[in-house]
């Protein structure tokens, strides 16, 4: 009886040992394919065909089920004005639909469609100012009542509360340029006016932008929640994160904080006028509270009652080796995503270029990504914006071995005495192992590092802080959507700087690149494109401001009875939209 | 163990004329034969001299504190391995990960350049971690428990012996101590201290934290050994060897430090001996909490939490910190046993 237990674990190492002791490990990935990075092929469509509903069937494809989704916390916010996380927008996108949004099929192939909108927003005066959205007919909220223009202006305008700032302030700003985006206005609440300046609602169907400086990504900035509806009479303010009024196919059933959220069909919901959602299972339930290492194994098990399962965690690296194995490759998830991770340099405290360009040869990105998980969690990055931004070139000014090389920083650095170097990290297991990573890589070339924990909840905080006291930190950053106008503006705009909470964590300010990020602004969507990349190859080769270590890719599993379970393009994991569960 | 072996029954083995098993047989050195017993002389030995021979009786005590003796030396010449095998603990070999970053090869990675194998995701060499971490880990327990010890006797033997409000206000700042949750209260404390000590930008230098770990462990263990030698001051101060003592008119240090302490050694060693396995995990066990020992430094604690997730992937990096701990742990807790048998026989185990 008492050494029941004991046994039992020693019996488990040593089938285990015995198991993994018969096999070579190799570095053949069998035939699965490394994270190939591709191209994303994003647009805006007016076709009718695109813009029209129901949404396009997938094929085989049953209604019915529950789809599990496992995550280990809980959401921060749901609702519509504070969603700015891509899961989170992934959810709340089952709730509550915003003017546009993006059909995707898992070709790589992505469309900015009108949602609630007839199509991506019209560009009144062809001068990207005034932009009007006509609402679609038929769009009812989950009790029957009609879903109108004014609601989409309320639902903007309450995202100027204080209360609620913690969405992305894109169409904010752009009505009140210069200064913070909620100086002037404050939002509806405290006897504020219900609709922000430069936003009409002529009638029930039609709302109107003008903003004073041209913003030819107004399509993109529409697809972000910010433009979701939301009824006066049903905003309960701080509270409506726990529920949000639903406008899309799914409604809240049960929200228990840090536990559990039941989504069920929202009958009101009409497939004709949703040309983005399938919205082929009854119901999604979110189960929040299980570690990531369990979330993994209980689907690498791929047991019953787990079988409609899926997760946005990345595998952590202990389980990736048992994803190879026949019956559990065929469902996995994995490839790139929109996020870059760089080896942030403080431009403040290390001002000397050739420094950064010896930096940028010492770093070991392969064992940095080695620390978290090899090629399933990222491939070494030459570039500011991420290979899935719209008119991506890939380029690489340095050259530089993935593993790094010393000869070359002794060479860069001559006579030049770089100061110890103190690299911040977030204090978390994999975050840490890959600091000690990246601290040996640079040891081998002569860097002193010390390493400097901070604890992961408070880890962008401490490194947002302008006159923080660290040299390196690593951070990673994604697009809002696939242009490099969310990518280098809010990254290398020094005018942006603030006392706290930057996002220009490098510090960089030179007045030529602001002036050109603001000429760029002004250029049309297909000349942007291209501009935005010659720019990001220009900050590289003149300033290298920080260090791109590597692009970020997931890696997540999901159940055998998942059916066309595939990672959006726009949201860089699993979608929802268009899963449904196998009977 | 022998004690059973000898039935009473065999007449021959009683030479010596003392009473009971076991001082009978440790007396009886077991060269000379049975017969020769006219011949032996009555041998004159003190308790320690007793103890010392029982001990060496144990075949127990002896596997375990020769495994001790081996992996104590191991980890004192970690350095000097370290220059023979030309391969730091930190030293990276990513080249030899695939690209899940799982050691390449055989059994977890390993070959005849690195014996154990090498660690995923960091790619550093298992022995050499494993010998520095168990000097990090020895380190730490020892020099706890001495320190833990060395306060619990002294606050134990005035406590003791005081009466009194003295003794009331001990005991009392003992129970405060006992109440106190250990975890919690290092998870505060480890990160502030810190703070207070070293600039955001200073290099925190690893002795820095394994000397506030000894502390914090210090300051919550060295209770047991105050209540222990309280209780056995208090059985002796009133016998009659402390109050000729006192009669003669020795000073009360002469009597606490000559006269009693003496006579309370034995359990104050084995308290001490089977603290430093007790260390040894609740060190390992502060990694869980991540306020362990922080990276760089190599540690036996933070190598087990690290590995546990790969039991089921690559089960050799979880094996070999997970074995040596289980040697180390074992070895000690059974030579505390043997030493607690050795001195004071008359226990019941």
């Amino acid at each position: 009886m008492r050494f029941k237990g004991g046994a039992l674990v020693v019996g488990a190492l040593a089938v285990a040992l015995t198991a993994a002791g018969c096999s070579e490990t190799t570095n053949d990935d069998g035939g699965g394919g490394t994270t190939e990075n591709k191209t994303q092929t994003g647009s805006i469509s007016y076709e009718a065909a695109d813009n029209a509903g129901p949404a396009k069937p997938v094929d085989g494809a049953q209604k019915g089920g529950t789809i599990t989704i496992m995550q280990v916390a809980d959401f921060e916010h749901l609702d519509p004005a504070r969603n700015y996380v891509n899961v989170q927008q992934l959810t709340g996108g089952l709730i509550y639909r915003s003017l546009n949004g993006y059909i995707e099929d898992g070709s790589g192939k992505m469309l900015l469609v009108g949602d609630l909108a007839t199509n991506p927003g019209t560009d009144v005066n062809k001068d990207c100012k005034v932009w009007e959205f006509k609402l679609r007919d038929g769009l009812k909220y989950e009790d029957g009542s009609p879903i109108t223009s004014k609601d989409v202006a309320y639902g903007i305008a309450r995202t100027f509360a204080d209360e609620l700032n913690e969405g992305p302030h894109y169409i904010q700003s752009w009505l009140y340029p210069g200064g913070a985006y909620n100086a002037t206005y404050k939002g509806p609440y405290n006897g504020g006016a219900a609709t922000p300046e430069g936003i009409e609602t002529p009638d029930d169907k039609t709302i109107r932008f003008n903003f004073k400086d041209p913003h030819c990504d107004m399509p993109y900035a529409a697809a972000l929640p910010t433009t979701s509806p939301v009824p006066q009479a049903k905003d309960t303010k701080g509270q409506y994160d726990l529920r949000p009024f639903s406008s899309g196919p799914y409604k809240v059933k049960t929200y228990t904080r840090d536990n559990v959220l039941e989504l069920e069909r929202n009958t009101n919901w009409d497939p004709n006028t949703d040309p983005i959602r399938n919205a082929y299972p009854d119901g999604f339930k979110f189960t929040f509270g299980l570690e990531a290492q369990q979330i993994a194994e209980r689907l690498v098990a791929d047991a019953p009652a787990d079988q409609a399962s899926m997760t946005w965690t990345d595998t952590p690296p202990a389980v990736l080796p048992r994803t190879t194995q026949p019956g559990v490759a065929e469902r996995v998830a994995k490839g790139p995503t929109q996020y870059v991770w760089y080896l942030g340099v403080n431009n403040q405290r290390i001002k000397d270029i050739n420094i950064r360009k010896a930096l940028y040869y010492g770093l070991d990105r392969d064992a940095a990504l080695k620390a978290i998980g090899g090629t399933s969690a990222g491939t070494p990055a030459s570039t500011l914006m991420s290979p899935t931004t719209a008119g991506f070139q890939a380029f690489d000014v340095y050259n530089a071995p993935a593993t790094g090389d010393p000869a070359k920083v002794k060479e860069i650095l001559g006579s030049t005495t770089v100061p110890p170097l103190v690299l911040a990290h977030s204090n978390t297991p994999l975050r840490t192992a890959q600091a000690e990573a990246i601290r040996a890589g640079l040891a081998k070339s002569g860097f002193q590092v010390t390493l400097k924990p901070i604890e992961a909840t408070s880890y962008y905080d401490e490194v947002g802080r302008k006159n923080n006291p660290y040299d390196l930190y690593l951070h990673g950053w994604g697009s809002d959507w696939p242009t490099g106008s969310t990518i280098i503006p809010p990254l290398y705009d020094g005018r942006e700087i603030v006392e706290e909470g930057n996002n220009n964590l490098a510090y960089f300010n030179e007045p030529s690149i602001n002036a050109e990020i603001d000429r760029i602004k002004g250029l049309p969507a297909a000349e942007a494109d291209a501009a935005w990349t010659a720019l990001d190859k220009r900050i590289m080769t003149e300033f290298l401001p920080e260090i791109p270590a590597y692009y970020d890719a997931t890696h997540v599993l999901y159940g055998s009875k998942v059916g066309n379970a595939f990672l959006s393009d726009a949201f860089g994991a699993l979608q929802v939209n268009k899963v449904y569960v196998k009977q | 163990m022998r004690k059973t072996d000898s039935t009473p029954d065999a007449p021959g083995a009683v030479t010596d004329g003392t009473s009971g098993n076991v001082a009978l047989e440790v007396n009886s050195p077991v060269d000379v034969p049975a017969d020769q017993g006219p011949k032996k002389e009555f041998v004159g030995r003190s308790p320690g001299q007793l103890a010392w021979l029982r001990l060496k009786r144990d075949r127990t005590a002896a596997i375990s504190a020769v495994t001790l003796a081996v992996l104590t030396i191991i980890a004192l010449l970690a350095p000097v391995i370290s220059k023979l095998r030309g391969i730091s603990p930190t030293q990276p070999f990513t080249e030899k990960l695939n690209y899940q970053s799982i050691p390449l090869g055989y059994a977890g990675g390993m070959s005849g350049t690195h014996w154990l194998g090498i660690e995923p995701g960091n790619g550093r060499d298992i022995l050499m971690q494993l010998v520095y971490g168990m000097r990090t880990s020895l380190l730490i327990a020892f020099a706890s428990a001495i320190v833990a010890s060395t306060i619990g006797v002294l606050i134990g033997i005035v406590a003791g012996y005081a009466r009194g409000w003295l003794d009331a206000a001990i005991n009392w700042v003992i129970d405060l101590t006992l109440a106190f949750p250990f975890l919690i209260f290092a998870l505060a404390v480890i990160p502030i201290v810190e703070d207070n000590f070293f600039g955001e930008r200073d290099a925190i230098p690893a002795s820095f934290r394994v000397i506030l770990i000894i502390c914090t462990f210090a300051m919550f263990s060295w209770t047991y050994t105050a209540r222990l030698v309280r209780g056995q001051v208090i059985t002796l101060r009133e016998r009659e060897f402390v109050e000729a003592a006192r009669a003669a008119g020795a000073g009360t240090r002469h009597i606490l430090f000559r006269q009693l302490l003496p006579n309370i050694w034995a359990p104050i060693l084995v308290t001490l001996s089977l603290n430093v396995p007790a260390f040894i995990t609740t060190e390992a066990a502060l990694a869980f909490v991540n306020i362990g020992v922080v990276e760089p430094t190599p540690d036996l604690g933070r190598m087990i939490f690290n590995s546990i997730p790969y039991v089921a992937s690559d089960p050799w990096y979880t094996l070999w910190p997970g074995l040596t701990i289980f040697i180390l742990v074992l070895a000690f807790n059974l030579l505390g046993d043997s030493l607690r048998d050795a001195l004071d026989p008359k226990s019941t185990r």
